[in-house]
């Protein structure tokens, strides 16, 4: 039981990093339907966009905000050269273009730093608590809360302000939406910006605990966020969080139970395995089709 | 010549092995309509087997005849990578359009998992000696009889009711095709031709690795798809085609434009600097190939296939 209870514990700072960049994935599901295979880059350039402007010796505060909007900006660009003009083709075209636009950022990172790994500026202690008998990083906690804070900010922003409501009346009924005055590009660019903007913050956290960063930490974080995605509900955000989650816990458990060379397969099994119990994800609504 | 031949035997093999791979997605992809995204795992899982039975169990059985060894790996491989397919569909052929996308995806990545972990065909380094089997030539022609078959299947009463499915489930449904029978035959004849190409993989480089059944193959599988067109065997034939020559192409494309840059540097128009940096971004391949399949993308979405149906179209309404 103790096991078990610590590994929870374990498995809460990477489940909230999945969960970061899981949101992304499902908000750009909800409004377009088309999964964005480049999202996983997106956490990968955060990285090394706030290593870059930490070398040049901006402040952290300053490196995260230029890396934000810099990030964010290069996920609104992909968007409109490689995903919007095949938007009314068939719906493998674009995936296509985001696994091409994924290649592209890891190999131009590979070319203009290095193909190893670099080691970040900053980094955060993992200084251990002992709670009873539990040992917990005062890290994690802090990781766990900012994620539950950013989502909360999102789900706020989502339902109290205008630009908020256009993503949602989107991703309900796209042609309504357009009907009733929503701007369709500029709304698609914002969901497109918001999902970087979270990816780079886990980015930003991963590069400070694990101390490293290298051009294909995207891939493995990407895929395992899409798949956490999934299984909360592609298309809702608490769903994400609550995937990402689970995901990060269930991997940690298996580490705790020694069966850590499996740990990349594993989130696939359980997302298959709750695929076939509930096809919409954990929190996922059904979609009626009709004829 | 012999400089050649010798050079182009392997992008041939490769080009034969790809194809034969493109065509068993196109038959699940394009034909039935059934977006799969771990058609690698099935062509890995081929490879495998096969190798496992030429390495471990023929010299156990006494089988040293290279004809006979081959077959016997062929049907294994088949067999293997048919298992696996049964086994991801029973499931998974319930799930509709974009989950059976996401679950399928996971697959390629349980069975890279799978292999990584098992000790005996290598681990993670990868399976390596196999006997080498088979020739270019052979390759080449076993891609043929597949793309024969496949045709000839769309012409069969199963080969329709695939096509039905596809395009209407209710409608094929109501025609009393059995719909998920039909999608399961069209999933293990995919996933059995995959098993095949990945036999002759394994057996002409002697070496395969669990990182082919990664989501980036199954993705360019895909790309050998829709390049060529989505709804035509002749069209993915082709994207593998194109698949192969672009990188081969692309190994040229530094010496060619160096000149130029160095030109353009002495007249002031490009900093000298900047010169080891463009050299290093154009030798990197797939970098280079990534740009241009998203231009190929942008130009040509439906694939080359509607290309030609295009031109048809236009020279009917002309007469």
């Amino acid at each position: 039981m103790l096991d078990f209870t610590q590994a929870i514990i374990d498995g809460i700072a990477i489940g909230s990093l999945y969960a970061l960049i899981a949101i992304g994935y499902s908000m750009v599901f909800g409004v377009l339907q088309f999964v964005n295979f480049a999202h996983g880059e997106l956490f990968m350039l955060g990285a090394y966009f706030v290593m870059l402007f930490l070398t040049m010796g901006a402040p952290l505060w300053v490196a995260i905000l230029f890396s934000l909007l810099s990030v964010g900006t290069i996920a609104v660009v992909i968007e409109r050269i490689a995903y919007k003009p095949l938007r009314k083709h068939s719906r493998l075209a674009p995936l296509i273009t985001a696994v091409a636009m994924s290649l592209f950022l890891q190999n131009i990172i590979q070319v203009l730093f290095s193909p190893n790994s670099l080691s970040f500026p900053i980094n955060i202690p993992g200084n251990i608590v002992t709670l009873g008998e539990l040992f917990v990083r005062i890290r994690d906690i802090g990781i766990f809360s900012l994620t539950l804070l950013l989502a909360f900010l999102l789900e706020l922003f989502l339902f109290k302000t205008k630009a908020g409501t256009g993503i949602r009346a989107l991703a309900m009924h796209a042609d309504a939406s357009k009907l009733c005055g929503v701007p369709f590009n500029r709304t698609v660019s914002l969901t497109f910006f918001i999902g970087a903007v979270l990816a780079v913050i886990a980015g930003t956290i991963q590069g400070m605990a694990t101390n490293q960063i290298f051009p294909l930490m995207g891939v493995n974080a990407g895929l395992k966020a899409f798949a956490a995605a999934v299984l909360g509900g592609i298309g809702e955000i608490r769903g994400a969080v609550l995937g990402g989650l689970v995901l990060g816990i269930s991997e940690s458990m298996l580490v705790s139970y020694g069966l850590s060379t499996y740990k990349d397969g594993f989130a696939f099994v359980i997302l298959i395995l709750v695929l076939l119990i509930r096809p919409q994800g954990i929190l996922g609504r059904t979609q009626l089709v009709k004829v | 010549m012999m400089d050649f031949l010798n050079y182009s035997q392997l992008p041939f093999i490769m080009f034969s092995i790809l194809a034969i791979q493109a065509m068993s997605l196109q038959l699940i992809l394009g034909g039935t309509g059934l977006l799969s995204l771990g058609h690698a795992a099935f062509y890995t899982v081929g490879g495998y087997t096969s190798a496992m039975f030429t390495v471990f169990i023929a010299p156990l059985i006494g089988i040293h005849d290279t004809t006979l060894l081959l077959i016997c790996a062929c049907l294994i491989g088949m067999t293997g990578a048919a298992f696996t397919g049964l086994l991801v569909a029973i499931p998974c052929l319930k799930l509709r359009g974009d989950y059976l996308a996401m679950a399928t995806l996971g697959v390629g990545e349980i069975v890279a998992t799978v292999f990584k972990n098992l000790d005996f065909v290598g681990g993670t380094r990868g399976f390596k000696d196999i006997p080498k089997l088979g020739s270019p030539l052979l390759i080449f022609s076993i891609m043929l009889v597949v793309c024969f078959f496949i045709i000839r299947f769309y012409k069969t009463n199963l080969g329709y009711a695939v096509r039905a499915t596809r395009d209407d489930e209710i409608s094929a449904r109501s025609l009393g095709i059995n719909i998920y029978k039909t999608k399961l035959i069209s999933f293990l004849i995919g996933s059995s031709l995959a098993g095949l190409a990945g036999v002759f993989y394994a057996h002409t480089l002697q070496f395969i690795s669990p990182d082919e059944a990664g989501f980036y193959n199954s993705v360019v599988l895909v790309l050998a798809v829709v390049i060529g067109g989505m709804y035509s065997v002749m069209g993915s034939i082709f994207g593998a085609f194109i698949i192969v020559i672009i990188p081969e192409i692309l190994r040229f494309i530094p010496q060619l434009i160096n000149p130029y840059l160095i030109f353009m540097s002495e007249k002031g128009f490009l900093l000298p600097s900047l010169i080891p940096v463009i050299d290093s971004i154009l030798s990197n391949r797939t970098l280079i190939f990534s740009v241009l399949v998203v231009i190929i993308m942008l130009l040509n979405p439906k694939g080359v296939a509607s290309l030609f149906e295009r031109i048809n179209k236009m020279r009917k309404t002309n007469e």
